[in-house]
C-alpha cells in the first residue's frame, strides 16, 4: 500500500461526507463509481475539485482518459504520481 | 383586507425540532418545551450514502417530516408535500458567491443543491414520493402562506393528506446583520387533512396591518406554541400581517 493511496481515501471520505466510513472500508482496486463504492457524477466533480486542491494537479474534466484515472483509488494514485513526476 | 373564507384544517400529527441552544424560557408557554424536540439530529431512517447529500437545513426538514409521519403511521411516499422556508439555502448560496469573489472553484455539490426546492427534491427522491409538491417562501409570512398552499392542495385532492414542513437555518453573516430578529434554526412539520368530524380542527384568517413591533417568535414557532398551549384562540403577528387562529373541539 502506497501512502498516497491512503491519502486519496482520506480525501474521498472528507470531500464526499462519507461519515460512516473509514480508510479500511475503501478497497484500493475496487471501482469508485457505479457498483463499487456507489459514487455518482456529482461525487466525481466534487472529488476532482478536492484532489486538485490537495495534490495541485490538473484535470481534464471531459476526457475518456479522466474516466480511466477515476476508476479506482489505485488508478488515481498512478495518475497523481505520474503528474507529480514520482518514479 | 380580511380573508375569512373557510380556511380550516385538522392536524393528524406534528413534530417540532428546534436548535438546542435556543433559550426560549421567556417567550414560550410552559408546555412548549415539553413538546419540542431539542435532540441532535441523527436521521438514521436515511442510509448514510444518501444522508451525506444533506446539509443541516435539509437534515432538519427531513427529520421533522419523517418524525411527524411516523407518529401518524403514514408512509412518506403517500403524502402531498409543501416545504416552506423563508431563507432556504441562503447560507450555501453565500458560500458559493464568496468562493466566486475570491476566485475559488465552486463546490459542485453546493451548486447542485443551492436551489430553494433542494430539500423537497431530496425528500421526494429518498422516499420515492411522486405526489405533487410545492416549495414556498413568503418572507416572515412563510408559514402562513405554506398553510394556505396546503389547504389549496386539500381542496383539490380532498382524500389526500398534506405534509407541511416549515424550516429555516439561523441566518449567517453577512445577512445576519440585516435581520430585524435573528431566529433560531428550527423545523416544524404538520400532517394536515381537511377538517375531520372525529378530530379537532383549526380555522384561521389573516389581514394586512401596519405599525407592528418586531415579533419575538417566527410564525411557525408561534403556531406550535399555540398548539401546545391551552388557549382556544390566538392572534399572531408578522411585520405586516395579523394571523388569527382558533381551535375547534370535536
Amino acid at each position: 500500500m502506497r501512502p498516497i493511496e491512503n491519502e486519496i481515501k482520506g480525501v474521498i471520505i472528507e470531500a464526499l461526507d462519507l461519515e460512516d466510513m473509514s480508510i479500511d472500508d475503501i478497497e484500493t482496486e475496487d471501482p469508485l463509481f457505479g457498483e463499487g463504492l456507489g459514487l455518482d457524477s456529482i461525487d466525481a466533480l466534487e472529488l476532482g475539485l478536492a484532489l486538485k486542491k490537495k495534490f495541485d494537479i490538473k484535470l481534464d474534466s471531459d476526457s475518456e482518459e479522466s474516466k480511466k484515472h477515476f476508476f479506482s483509488v489505485r488508478t488515481l494514485a498512478d495518475f497523481i504520481e505520474a503528474q507529480k513526476g514520482v518514479a | 383586507m380580511t380573508n375569512n373564507s373557510n380556511l380550516s384544517f385538522s392536524i393528524l400529527s406534528s413534530h417540532c425540532w428546534v436548535d438546542p441552544k435556543l433559550d426560549g424560557s421567556t417567550v414560550f408557554s410552559p408546555d412548549f418545551s415539553q413538546q419540542v424536540d431539542f435532540d441532535p439530529i441523527e436521521l438514521k431512517q436515511i442510509p448514510a450514502i444518501k444522508r451525506r447529500r444533506l446539509n443541516s437545513l435539509s437534515k432538519m426538514a427531513l427529520h421533522s417530516s419523517l418524525m411527524c409521519l411516523q407518529k401518524a403511521q403514514v408512509e412518506p411516499a403517500n403524502v402531498i408535500t409543501v416545504f416552506a422556508s423563508q431563507h432556504g439555502e441562503l447560507n450555501r448560496t453565500v458560500r458559493i458567491v464568496s468562493d466566486m469573489v475570491t476566485s475559488q472553484e465552486i463546490s459542485p455539490k453546493d451548486f447542485s443543491l443551492s436551489v430553494h426546492n433542494a430539500a423537497l427534491g431530496l425528500y421526494s427522491i429518498f422516499n420515492k414520493n411522486k405526489q405533487p409538491g410545492t416549495s414556498i417562501a413568503a418572507n416572515t409570512n412563510t408559514f402562513g402562506y405554506g398553510l394556505i398552499e396546503s389547504i389549496n392542495f386539500l381542496k383539490r385532492f380532498p382524500e389526500q393528506k398534506v405534509l407541511l414542513t416549515c424550516f429555516d437555518l439561523e441566518v449567517n453573516q453577512p445577512f445576519a446583520q440585516l435581520q430585524k430578529v435573528l431566529n433560531p434554526s428550527r423545523s416544524v412539520s404538520l400532517l394536515l387533512s381537511l377538517p375531520m368530524q372525529d378530530k379537532p380542527s383549526i380555522s384561521f384568517n389573516f389581514k394586512k396591518i401596519e405599525g407592528i413591533d418586531d415579533p419575538k417568535l417566527p410564525l411557525d414557532l408561534a403556531f406550535f406554541d399555540f398548539l401546545a398551549a391551552n388557549n382556544q384562540q390566538q392572534q399572531m403577528y408578522t411585520e405586516d400581517t395579523a394571523w388569527e387562529f382558533e381551535k375547534h373541539a370535536i
